[in-house]
């Protein structure tokens, strides 16, 4: 049972210098109590779609094709009364860089309390702040702490707290948008351990999104290889990060360290990513690519099948 | 030999010359520009073409608060004079007490703000404890009383105004130059050997010039308003008549009563249409120079 | 820094700049060229009784330093002098004054902050849309207009041509009144013009300064945040926006004192509004120093009280502000 679809889901934004196609004919599904990652370097869309998807896009964002379909029922025809009452009930989004997250001007407490007294109205103050102490505490933080400011956390707390808050109304799909970027190495691995034990004990459905692939390899049960707006590559994770079967995919895998392998020089990948304004026709890593040929310019960037359920949309596969 | 080194940087990405244009290009900025361009011709060539006689007086009844006509377009006043050379010769009085009283605020104001923000110490202090004294003072009581304690007259309304002005520049300068002088490469010129003169004059103040481009044009504005008031109030210059100081002899000569809108409604459009110009330029450039209110 | 240790902080500089204030006060009108009040008591336009009661009052004849102190001493107890025009105690003309500024100011006030306030949510709400831009131009043209103009337009307007609005005055003079609402209503007759003319550059730059604060509060990530949580538009900018916005609108609430009380000068000048204005102007022109300084030093002092509270609001509004 998919919980979410992306069909051919079409962003752009509109901005001073022209129109910028953010996500180009993107097709995502996220089995229910799955973890789904998608990676790519900054500037390839994926935050996008993590916006998307709640409809949570700025003013200058506009959905203009395909379809987000979440426990069936496509989200993009729903109005806008009706995808409030579906926001943090439903599906609920960890911010990227919770520092400013917050509203500086209110405790952390009432702030989580918030979204539940907004769509239970029965709840009482006494069960909202129970529930909120429970789970900040979950997350590591200790439940007096519900009365203090967001200035007063530092930087992994503030992260904490947001997990905690995307919690509170037990949605079924919670959207991570590089949850553990902006913190030191030892949180992250105590801020993912506890995401994965969140999952388990809530069953979560979850899609993290992240430009480090360690992150992602951690906790995701299949991943989306994005680049240029476009997914290159995709499947269950194990499949993809031991066999991968795009160029770019190889060449992301080997910009990291392997601490178990041998010695060897770090590569990176020349070049920068392409200008989404006129987004290239075809294969948009072609600039970058050391396997390209004339046939990639024109390529239809449908996903093919290599092997179950490992897709690429590379021309040799 | 010594060598010379020189080291620029810009803080400001927008070169001087490219900062018209971009005002020019909104259409606000355009609207002020235009207006501007208008005014300044009045102001120049007004005069040359229709001179003011404060001789020409009315001679009978009928002379006196005459609507407009053939021989006085926009009629006449309380002595019979004809209002349209007046509003084009107080168009001048504006037009020069305003930007005087701003060279002056804004000599001062920069000056003030700049070794308030580079020095920090008692004097600096000190520097700063007055401008905000003076900032904390109402406008318009106080160039009320300095006016009508000094006197009155041209030089006496610009010294007025621009020595009361000068504190809203002194302090965006002032906060400017304290984010400047933090900066890496201020560290890198002093240890060049650069004394704290030439730090300030050549490498501080023209970072800190466009924010007040923006300031000085909105001083203008509110020079030309002060002035107008003062002169309406009775304090301006009797001799050299300002739009301010038609208003004043309208409104104390009755020409309300006597329905005499020619009278009273130029001089106050002329002194909106200004006033109005120089706000749209410098509201912006203000737009242009602060980024954050910029549209996508 | 704890708070009760700011706003102690703050107090005492309120009281220090009160002090500078009038400091500034004594040297502008008894020691510069000319001491206005000297000549005046010379001048022989007093009686002599009045003379002598000037000369002990703020010992005339004794050295410049006492006299300072015995200024000081004035301020502190509400002393102000004898008005030349009326010969009369300026505290007692003052007094009689005050109300009716203190009544066209809060109206007026009342207006600028519904209005102005509202319409600035209002525009940032329609960011870029026809409506904000119209309204921003109609506020720069607002913000450009001579308040005392604007009052002259409606006197000629409303008063000479249509007769529909008293331009004079605060109440009918002879008028008889059998219940409290008439009297009302002729306090809110005699309001409206002057009040419509003050208010027009204030809401101005109410609306202004709203407007575009708010716009940049509504970029910032915890918006996105209240959005995502399902709250509406209203109750974003109800809950999470306006609050964080009021934080530099707050300061500017000297500037806006200062602007009020500039425009109520104009509007009571031209209304015949018997108010401080129209006696500081009144003062201005019979060059009634006694009068012209005491209004000075209540104007500036309400100034200074007022940019007192704004810091103190601030700090009260804002968690994050630990020491100033």
């Amino acid at each position: 049972m998919n919980i979410l679809e992306l069909r051919d889901l079409n962003v752009h934004f509109n901005s001073h210098a022209g129109k910028v196609h953010a996500v180009e004919g993107v097709n995502l599904t996220l089995e229910k109590g799955k973890i789904l990652g998608i990676a790519g370097e900054s500037g390839c869309g994926k935050s996008t779609i993590a916006l998307s998807i709640p409809g949570l896009l700025p003013d200058n964002g506009e959905i203009d094709a395909g379809e987000i379909v979440f426990n069936g029922e496509n989200l993009i025809t729903k109005t806008e009364k009706e995808m409030e009452k579906i926001r943090w009930k439903k599906i609920s989004v960890i911010f990227q860089g919770a520092m400013n997250a917050f509203n500086p001007l209110k405790t952390i407490g009432k702030q989580i309390v918030e979204p539940m007294q907004l769509h239970d109205q029965d709840i009482t103050k006494k069960q909202a702040e129970d529930r909120t102490k429970e789970l900040l505490e979950k997350v590591g933080i200790a439940g007096n702490r519900f009365h203090s400011y967001p200035h007063e956390f530092s930087g992994g707390m503030r992260q904490r707290a947001m997990i905690a808050m995307s919690l509170v109304c037990r949605p079924e799909l919670v959207i991570a948008d590089e949850p553990v970027t902006a913190l030191d190495v030892m949180i992250q691995a105590q801020i993912m351990e506890l995401i994965r034990d969140l999952c388990k004990e809530y069953s979560l459905s979850m899609i993290i999104i992240s430009h480090d692939l360690s992150v992602l390899a951690e906790l995701c049960d299949r991943i989306s290889i994005m680049y240029g707006g476009k997914i290159l590559e995709e499947g269950e994770s194990e499949k993809v990060f031991k066999n991968p079967r795009h160029p770019y995919t190889e060449k992301l895998l080997h910009s990291y360290p392997d601490i178990h392998g041998d010695r060897a020089v770090v590569h990176g990948i020349p070049g920068y990513p392409p200008s989404l304004i006129k987004p290239p026709e075809g294969c948009p890593f072609y600039e970058r690519c050391t396997k390209r040929t004339d046939l990639c310019k024109n390529h239809d960037m449908k996903l093919s099948e290599t092997e179950p359920d490992h897709f690429s949309a590379c021309i040799f596969l | 030999m010594k060598r010379k080194v020189v080291i620029r940087e810009r803080i400001n990405k927008i070169k001087d010359s490219e900062t018209l244009g971009m005002v020019w290009t909104d259409r606000l900025g355009r609207a002020g520009i235009i207006m501007l361009g208008a005014i300044m011709v009045i102001a120049v060539f007004g005069p040359v073409i229709f001179p003011f006689n404060a001789a020409d007086i009315g001679k009978t009844a009928e002379d006196i608060f005459s609507p407009p006509s053939v021989n006085h377009w926009l009629g006449t006043d309380e002595i019979g004079r004809d209002v349209f050379r007046s509003l084009l010769s107080g168009a001048r009085i504006s037009l020069i007490v305003g930007l005087s009283a701003t060279l002056i605020s804004i000599s001062i104001g920069s000056i003030i703000g700049l070794v308030s923000g580079y020095y920090s110490g008692i004097g600096s202090m000190l520097l700063m404890r007055v401008t905000d004294f003076f900032l904390a003072l109402p406008v318009l009581p106080l160039i009320i009383v300095l006016a009508s304690i000094f006197g009155q007259s041209i030089g006496i309304t610009i010294m007025v105004i621009g020595l009361t002005s000068w504190p809203s520049t002194a302090r965006i300068v002032r906060s400017q130059v304290i984010s400047i002088r933090e900066r890496q490469y201020i560290e890198r010129i002093r240890s060049l050997g650069a004394g704290d003169f030439r730090i300030i004059v050549f490498h501080i103040f023209p970072n800190v010039m466009p924010l007040i481009y923006a300031n000085t044009v909105l001083v203008i504005a509110g020079s030309i308003l002060s002035e107008a008031t003062l002169a309406f109030l009775g304090l301006g210059d009797p001799v050299k008549v300002s739009w301010g100081t038609m208003l004043h002899y309208a409104f104390v000569s009755g020409a309300a009563g006597r329905k005499a809108w020619w009278y009273l409604l130029p001089p106050g459009i002329g002194i909106l249409f200004v006033v109005l110009s120089f706000t749209l330029i410098g509201h912006t450039l203000d737009k242009i120079l602060n980024p954050r209110l910029r549209e996508y | 820094m704890d708070k009760a240790g700011f706003i102690a902080k703050k107090f005492a500089q309120l009281l220090f700049t009160l002090y500078a204030i009038a400091t500034f006060n004594f040297l502008l009108f008894r020691i510069l060229p000319g001491d206005p009040l000297r000549l005046i008591a010379r001048a022989g336009r007093l009686s002599p009784d009045a003379v002598a009661r000037l000369q002990e009052l703020f010992g005339l004849d004794r050295s410049r330093w006492e006299q300072y102190l015995i200024y000081l001493k004035n301020i502190a107890t509400g002393e102000y002098g004898i008005s030349i025009t009326f010969r009369r105690p300026v505290m007692d003309i003052i007094a009689e004054r005050m109300s009716n500024t203190i009544l066209l100011l809060l109206v007026a006030t009342i207006i600028v902050i519904v209005i102005g306030v509202g319409l600035g949510i209002f525009a940032s709400m329609r960011r870029g849309t026809g409506t904000d831009n119209t309204l921003i131009v109609a506020s720069m043209v607002g913000w450009s207009l001579p308040t005392f103009w604007t009052g002259l337009l409606f006197i000629i307007v409303f008063g000479v041509y249509l007769h529909a609005l008293p331009i004079a005055g605060v109440l009918t003079p002879g008028a008889v009144y059998t219940n409290y609402w008439q009297l009302i209503g002729d306090y809110a007759n005699h309001l409206i013009l002057p009040t419509v003319s003050l208010v027009i550059v204030d809401m101005a730059q109410f609306f202004l300064i709203t407007r575009n604060t708010l716009v940049d509060v509504l970029t910032e990530d915890y918006i996105t945040t209240a959005k995502g949580k399902g709250l509406s538009p209203l109750l974003t900018m109800r809950r999470h926006a306006l609050p964080n916005a009021m934080l530099p609108i707050i300061t500017t609430l000297a500037l806006y004192v200062s602007l009020v009380i500039g425009g109520a000068i104009q509007v009571e000048t031209v209304f015949s509004y018997p108010g401080m204005g129209k006696l500081m102007y009144d003062a201005v022109l019979r060059r009634d120093y006694p009068i012209l300084e005491a209004t000075f030093f209540l104007m500036a002092s309400v100034t200074v009280l007022a940019n007192f509270i704004s810091d103190v609001v601030y700090r009260l509004i804002d968690p994050r502000v630990k020491n100033i």
